[in-house]
């Protein structure tokens, strides 16, 4: 039987690989330990801003929405707000005063899980008739932990279950579990929301809110906003810098690898060439190995790099990484990419050498 | 005669030994670098993490309720200066005075700060640059500070309120002031008109008085220690509290050092930096770990790639009448040289690397760590010498015919 | 009509000259042996007549083609149809068996035929050895396979150096003899490199080289 000059090029190939497994697996692993880095840079390069951007959620909201008319937020815009893609996470507020010894004293009702970046000595107030009271209030006041507090305009009680401290203006205040404050002061839907938008579109996201909502009172949080952006823009830049390093050292000890294979295989390049192949012939040879362990090692190094990337988001974040899906054909494209270059390179040397010096040994 | 063949092995074999070589450089250096990086990420992010302001609040301590609604009590400026003489002072980054008054015929609020104050600190060469333009640098400001007695910035909102722009007249605490430029800052300071602090002090009357100072200073991360009430502790615990950077123990002795003073941690930007610096730290650490072993196992796969051949070699030797002793030394001197120099050549090249990622991403080099150097060539050596243990093991196990007819 | 002709070659390396100054025609057919010490530029010679190696100075042509004006590829197409080598280390590729080896001559050339393959085996007196790898394979009968593989696309010249370097008498013998019945049945032209007076034994002409330089130049009859 004939076969095509093609299925030659397969049959010595293969029986090269076959009978030189240990090289052909260390040429794999070469590749795939560079695609698995790659890979696992790249997905967390891509994720870390969502996850740092989660963490910096605690320094506090970015935007504050409030009415022009400094009536409450209705129900149905909140909705529509907060479900916009841009919100990262949201508070609502609920804000009236207290009169306590001849006193107007400023009451937050807030949510148990948005009561953060506070220090709280006792317990969130749960159920009605229980307050929190902050730590400059209870200091000027005298108020302990425990203590009751007489609301003389009402004549209600409440009992301080707690004195937290924030160190902002909420430490004068006295705060209240979000749906007891609206029950205590009647009020439907919110007095403020407060928003963390993602810092790249908060101008955009703005601008719509303005255009959907005109009686709305949009503030930036500017000490937030813009030390967010900056944080995580260097964060990202971090992580773009290192990957680069570090995935180009990575290509470099690959190429090594498999140029080390090449130089030792230089007498089978010399010996094609006194053969009568000419240098494209000899390169086709080379180049066929090389794609066929470029592309198995990195389909298996993307699929660890993904999994090293996760690895790292769950110890580090506590959370998975969103993979994006479409890096990892360009990660396997470059994994081939990089096993080609390194094998041709020193193959064209070679094949551009006389033969004689190569069949000598000197190479 | 053993020198002589590494020596001749070198020469001979130029582009294999390169080759290791440089696998071996860039390995270490890689490796070396990222460890730098690890070592030193949470002091460069936490001097970025200033960037939110403040995390320590200074105000006067209240009493009774009166003083909770309207403000009667001020601080000293006098005291200011204290705050770089703490046992933690060179923690401290910038503070920013703030004196607030209401102008009595308009009633608009006047807050006097300072913007950029160089100031003298007793006992350091180097003067003190402080003010909002350090620890609030969110401040915007279209125009310029005030420069002479008789400018005002305006705050934006206030601004729009009262259409006045910048190069306007305005008249405050019966004098007149031209407005040098519009704030916005995203806070109180945008309903308000801005005076620099002594300006507004001599004007309203409260020489040498201040409402409440910010201070912005690097911290130790708040662990379960640091929670602790210190009003409990023992003496020792209380010591070693003291003598941490917490945030909570450095406010501690700005209090003492201001009279009258209640200073406070801003807790959203002293919790969230704690907690941020250690996800990044970790994060860091982790891909450090993962570059590490990903650069041993590079550079093992080509060390063993090289030495696959070298198994020839091994078998000629043995067939020329070399004991296994002498055949190991030549290869173990051989890797060890290889190992040396790589470590060598990757330990420099890591330092350029580190001072490009710092520089890069931080404006200022990672700190370079002696002990990275001999950490450097112990770990290449140690490599380059496993990665040779393999393939000689081999060689020697196999009988030297089988190896020299080709296989 | 001469196969062979080369004009005042000169080949210095980097440390010495290698060919002073070489005159030599070869006619189509003839068995030539060039004996001389090692250093004598024999090597260098042959080399450069295959189109492995470059002349620093002179020309060389072979079947009237000036091989210095080739490219590296038009020397590879060059000598794949026209020349075959058996060097003094075999140089068969370890991870194919000795039909393979000849097959991979035969792909650079044209197409890889197992069976032609087969037979030039059996005709170097390796049918008993087809699937067997080098490194399983004497010394003798590595070079039989380098002998098949040389002469599988039928060349006009056969460029030899030291083939025998490597065997015993008895081997050197059983080569030399299996090089002059393919000679005589295929009249293809022989020059062979060796230091070992034995050998020219079986050449109809000898060359005897010394630093660089032809010293004598003979023919032996019969």
């Amino acid at each position: 039987m004939r076969m095509k000059k093609g299925s030659w090029l397969n049959y010595f190939v293969f029986k090269n690989i076959k009978l030189r497994k240990g090289r052909f697996f260390i040429a794999i692993s070469a590749v795939m330990l560079t695609v698995a880095v790659l890979t696992a840079f790249v997905v967390l390069s891509t994720g870390i801003r969502e996850k740092m951007s989660r963490e910096l959620q605690s320094y506090g909201a970015n935007m504050i929405v409030t009415t022009l008319t400094g009536l409450p937020l209705k129900e149905d815009v909140t909705k529509r707000i907060v479900s916009n893609p841009l919100v990262r996470g949201f508070k609502a507020h609920i804000y009236g005063t207290l009169t306590i010894r001849g006193q107007e004293l400023e009451v937050i009702g807030v949510r148990k899980k948005d009561f953060k970046g506070v220090r709280l000595e006792g317990s969130f107030p749960e159920g009605g008739n229980q307050v929190i009271v902050g730590v400059k209030l209870a200091e000027a006041l005298g108020i302990k932990k425990g203590q009751s507090l007489k609301e003389e305009k009402r004549g209600v009680t409440f009992r301080v279950s707690g004195i937290f401290e924030r160190g902002s203006k909420a430490d004068t205040a006295i705060v209240m579990d979000l749906a007891t404050a609206r029950e205590f002061f009647g009020i439907k839907g919110f007095s403020a929301l407060l928003l963390n938008v993602d810092t790249r579109y908060i101008s955009r996201f703005t601008s719509e809110l303005k255009r959907d909502f005109p009686s709305l009172k949009i503030t930036t949080v500017k000490q937030v906003a813009l030390a967010e952006e900056k944080l995580l823009k260097k964060i990202e830049l971090l992580m773009v810098v290192v990957s680069l390093v570090v995935v180009f050292s990575a290509a470099i000890t690959m190429g090594s690898t498999v140029g080390a294979n090449i130089i030792e295989r230089m007498e089978e390049i010399g010996l094609m060439k006194a053969l009568g192949a000419r240098a494209s012939e000899v390169g086709r040879f080379f180049l066929y190995e090389a794609m066929l362990s470029g592309i198995i090692g990195s389909l298996l190094g993307t699929l660890a790099g993904v999994a090293i990337a996760e690895a790292v988001s769950r110890t580090a974040f506590n959370s998975f990484v969103g993979v994006e899906i479409f890096w990892l054909p360009l990660l396997i494209c470059l994994g081939v990419v990089i096993a080609v270059a390194a094998t041709l390179l020193p193959v064209r040397r070679a094949t551009s050498m006389r033969p004689s010096s190569i069949l000598r040994g000197e190479g | 005669m053993l020198l002589r063949i590494v020596r001749s092995s070198f020469v001979n074999q130029k582009k294999a030994m390169a080759v290791m070589i440089v696998a071996v450089a860039v390995g270490t250096a890689i490796a070396s670098s990222l460890i730098s990086l690890s070592l030193d990420i949470t002091s460069k992010v936490s001097k970025e993490l200033r960037a939110f302001g403040a995390n320590i609040k200074v105000e006067p301590r209240l009493q009774g309720i009166a003083e909770v609604a309207g403000q009667r009590r001020y601080l000293r400026s006098e005291d200011l200066l204290k705050i770089k003489t703490i046992f933690w002072r060179h923690n401290i980054l910038g503070f920013v005075p703030f004196l607030y008054t209401i102008e009595p015929s308009t009633g608009h609020t006047v807050i006097g700060t300072w913007y950029r104050k160089s100031i003298k600190v007793p006992g350091e060469r180097e003067p003190f640059v402080t003010g909002a333009s350090e620890v609030m640098p969110w401040w915007q400001i279209k125009g310029r500070w005030p420069e002479s007695e008789n400018e005002v910035l305006l705050g934006r909102e206030l601004s729009s309120r009262l259409n006045l722009r910048r190069g306007d007249r305005v008249e405050l605490f019966g004098r007149d002031f031209r407005v040098s430029g519009i704030l916005s800052t995203g806070s109180k300071e945008d309903d308000a008109f801005v005076l620099p602090l002594e300006v507004l002090q001599k004007l309203s009357g409260l020489n040498g008085k201040i409402s409440e100072v910010y201070v912005s200073a690097l911290t130790t991360p708040m662990d379960d220690f640091a929670y602790k009430d210190p009003e409990k502790m023992s003496p020792r615990e209380y010591e070693k509290w003291y003598c941490t950077g917490y945030v909570t123990s450095i406010a501690k002795q700005i209090e003492e050092v201001m009279r009258g003073s209640r200073a406070r941690p801003i807790w959203p930007v002293a919790e969230t930096e704690g907690k941020v610096l250690k996800r990044l730290g970790l994060l860091i650490y982790l891909l450090s770990a993962v570059s590490v072993i990903s650069a041993a196992l590079g550079v093992s796969t080509t060390m063993i790639m090289s030495l696959l051949r070298r198994t020839r070699q091994v078998a000629l030797m043995k067939a020329i009448g070399a004991d296994r002793l002498n055949t190991v030394l030549i290869f173990l001197t051989e890797a060890l040289i290889v190992g040396f120099l790589g470590g060598l050549t990757g330990y420099l090249l890591s330092l350029l690397i580190s001072k490009y990622i710092g520089v890069e991403v931080f404006g200022t080099p990672l700190r370079q760590r002696a002990i990275l150097f001999p950490l450097s060539l112990g770990a290449s050596v140690l490599i380059a010498v496993l990665g040779a243990y393999l393939p000689i093991r081999k060689a020697l196990a196999i009988r030297p015919a089988l190896i020299l007819k080709g296989e | 009509m001469s196969i062979i002709e080369v004009q005042s070659l000169r080949k210095d390396y980097s440390t010495a000259a290698a060919l002073r100054g070489v005159d030599l025609v070869i006619e189509k057919g003839q068995w030539v042996s060039i004996i001389g010490p090692s250093g004598s530029g024999k090597t260098t010679l042959l080399n450069i007549i295959g189109g492995l190696d470059h002349p620093t100075d002179g020309k060389v042509f072979v079947k009237g083609t000036d091989i210095n004006a080739l490219s590296e590829d038009e020397l590879s197409v060059f000598r794949r149809e026209n020349i075959g080598f058996v060097f003094q280390q075999s140089h068969l590729i370890p991870y194919l068996d000795a039909t393979e080896n000849v097959m991979l001559a035969q792909y650079f050339h044209s197409l890889p035929d197992r069976k032609e393959a087969e037979e030039a085996l059996k005709r170097v007196g390796l049918g008993h050895r087809l699937t067997h790898r080098p490194s399983q394979l004497s010394g003798g009968e590595q070079q039989r396979v380098c002998i098949a593989r040389a002469l599988i696309n039928n060349p006009s010249i056969l460029l030899a150096d030291e083939p025998t370097g490597n065997l015993d008498r008895t081997n050197t013998r059983n080569v030399l003899e299996l090089l002059r019945r393919l000679h005589q049945e295929e009249h293809f032209t022989v020059v062979m490199v060796t230091h070992d007076p034995y050998v020219t034994e079986w050449a109809e002409r000898v060359i005897k080289m010394e630093d660089g330089r032809i010293i004598t130049d003979e023919s032996v009859s019969g």
